[in-house]
């Protein structure tokens, strides 16, 4: 590499920038655990870890103080080690173990990254006898709008919950621009959002608060949506439940205020139909849904205990793939440590409702194989090096 | 014994620092891009018909009808989805912040279960034990508050975790009743932060002293 490079490159590759990387990351780690106990974990790990930068809370009065986030960490060590090497390393026996260290070190960071951007995590319950083609993020919701009229198949659009939270944190000219698009059969304006909700029997609440219910029509004529505080990393088991008051309209023609809400089903069907024109839509909020060319059919769930006891033994999924496209039709049994692995997506058996609902995890990560590869790396470029060292160290003192 | 004497550090240039924004500057367009999500459209197969959940709470009593109770609900509290599935009603109350920190929010649930459950001595033990309390040895050595519920006495229990306790819950407010012509006991149960539930204990009381059993079902 000629001089001029290695001048440019050389403040990157210094030492001190590692050791004040580290102590950075160090901070944010620490930061980022103790928000679990007051956020969700999710949450925490899209606000500190998977970001470039965040307002961290410095626990003085509710100040915030612009702090790096994971992602802008982890590019600057990525480019500190690579300066190092560009600047300092010679590609000597030497220095191979410290060359494959380091590699291994590029390749977790590469790893995180990729997985960061890429993986994604489904849940998929399935309940005894019941057949399931889609699996649900529930960490998102979305709202979906259903056209049911064609006879084979459902069309169905989605606005994603990022939308509908954007709409309600961003007025403009005083209030929100509603959420537009040639594909949606009418305009959707939200009047309110919240991340956790319960829900109110209207003929209970206070007097103030049913003339407050901004709702016109369906369910939430029936039920008022109050605010909760966000489920917390420390809330075992509790989840965000989110309701949204939407405002719809098409073409200058108010079609009513709506509550859809996770909550729904308290109420009644929680698809809730729109009419616009001659055509009925079915509107409802629920888990963001990913549809799968195939499908698993439950034949049998399986909760066995040790005998005497209440201590689970084992839990099992017998289930049927159905793929009629590669023509695909076998039984697995999907049970702890032996998941089905098919068309890049693994289906692990993560936890159970009652005992003939079976909740798979499904999980697909590109990146899944990089932590394998550079702990490999890592291990064997300190093994090399160690040798090397104790080489030098055993001809040294013969002389 | 080499003695390596490190060179003193470049300061950083302006070609550095353009390689630096550059770096940044791909990373955050590259990043950012990820981040916006569209309307999507697809299709689905069918959707299945919509049935109703099932009642929430185990089939009890002889003739396997749901049991019959009414309640007011305070204002405050709001219905929830979450909760046990053995719990007939769940709802939260949220606490009002009272220092720099909101407590969490209470939740308080209304479960039927048939016969005496456990009997008396055996859940006030197992509730103790929850909140990090040792056991006692009779029912008499739990102080309770009497109170009345419909035709029925009844004690309201109230159970605070110690400070060196590593307890899953902080404080518990509960009531159990048993009902002998139902054969039916009830537990209505408050948990949450110790400073939520004294916000709401008056309307703990209150909601018990308001039930009523024998009418449909409240929200």
């Amino acid at each position: 590499m000629n001089s001029g490079w290695k001048k440019t490159l050389a403040p990157l590759a210094s030492l001190r920038l590692t050791v004040v990387l580290f102590a950075t990351a160090m901070v944010l780690i620490f930061v980022g655990t103790v928000a679990q106990k007051y956020e969700g974990n999710w949450s925490v790990v899209d606000r500190y870890f998977r970001s470039l930068w965040l307002w961290m809370p410095i626990g003085v009065a509710g100040v915030k103080v612009p702090f790096v986030g994971g992602y802008t960490l982890c590019i600057l060590m990525l480019v500190n080690l690579l300066a190092a090497h560009a600047v300092r390393f010679k590609l000597t026996r030497k220095r191979a173990g410290v060359i494959l260290t380091h590699a291994g070190l590029i390749v977790l960071l590469a790893g995180e990254l990729v997985t960061g951007l890429l993986a994604v995590e489904w849940q998929m319950p399935i309940d005894e006898g019941h057949s399931a083609n889609y699996a649900e993020d529930i960490r998102q919701v979305e709202l979906v709008i259903v056209d049911p009229s064609p006879a084979d198949h459902d069309s169905v659009i989605t606005v994603p919950q990022s939308m509908l939270v954007r709409n309600y944190a961003e007025p403009r000219k005083g209030f929100a621009e509603p959420i537009s698009d040639p594909k949606l059969p009418f305009d959707v304006r939200v009047l309110k959002w919240m991340t956790n909700s319960g829900l109110a029997g209207l003929k209970m609440a206070d007097p103030k608060l049913q003339q407050a219910n901004p709702a016109t029509q369906g369910l939430g004529t029936m039920a008022l949506a109050v605010n909760l505080p966000p489920a917390t990393g420390v809330d075992a088991g509790d989840m965000d439940a989110p309701s949204v008051y939407v405002q719809l309209s098409r073409g200058g023609e108010d079609l009513g205020t709506w509550l859809f809400t996770l909550h729904a089903d308290l109420i009644g069907d929680p698809r809730q139909p729109v009419t616009v024109g001659d055509k009925t839509y079915l509107v409802e909020l629920r888990y963001r849904r990913d549809y799968k060319p195939y499908s698993l059919h439950l034949i049998d769930f399986r909760h066995d205990k040790f005998v005497g006891t209440e201590v689970p033994r084992n839990f099992s999924s017998e289930v049927r793939l159905l793929d009629p496209a590669n023509h695909v039709d076998r039984k697995v049994l999907i049970y702890m440590n032996h998941p089905l692995r098919y068309r890049g997506e693994t289906f692990y058996q993560s936890g159970f409702a009652g005992e003939t609902r079976t909740i798979l995890q499904v999980v697909r990560n590109p990146g899944w194989l990089m932590p394998y590869i550079a702990c490999l790396l890592v291990s064997l470029g300190l093994t090399i090096h160690f040798g090397v060292m104790l080489k030098t160290f055993v001809g040294r003192t013969r002389r | 014994m080499d003695i390596r004497i490190s060179s003193p550090q470049r300061p950083l240039t302006r070609s550095t620092c353009f390689v630096l924004m550059v770096c940044l500057g791909v990373s955050a367009a590259a990043l950012s891009g990820c981040e916006d999500e569209p309307i999507r459209s697809y299709t689905a197969p069918k959707a299945e018909p919509y049935t109703p959940p099932a009642p929430i709470g185990p089939a009890v009593g002889p003739s396997n009808t749901p049991p019959q109770i009414t309640w007011d609900t305070p204002e405050s509290w709001a219905l929830s989805a979450q909760g046990s599935s053995m719990a007939m009603a769940t709802f939260e109350a949220s606490a009002t912040a009272t220092t720099d920190e909101t407590p969490g929010p209470a939740r308080i649930t209304v479960t039927p279960l048939t016969g005496e459950a456990g009997g008396t001595l055996g859940n006030i033990n197992r509730w103790r034990g929850q909140v990090g309390l040792a056991p006692v040895q009779t029912d008499a050595d739990q102080p309770m508050t009497p109170i009345r519920i419909d035709d029925t006495n009844a004690g309201v229990i109230d159970l605070t975790s110690p400070a060196d306790a590593n307890a899953g819950i902080d404080r518990m407010l509960v009531v159990l009743i048993y009902r002998q012509a139902e054969d039916q006991s009830w537990f209505i149960k408050m948990t949450g932060p110790r400073e939520t539930l004294e916000q709401h204990k008056a309307n703990f009381i209150a909601f018990c002293e308001s039930i009523r059993f024998g009418g449909p079902a409240d929200e």
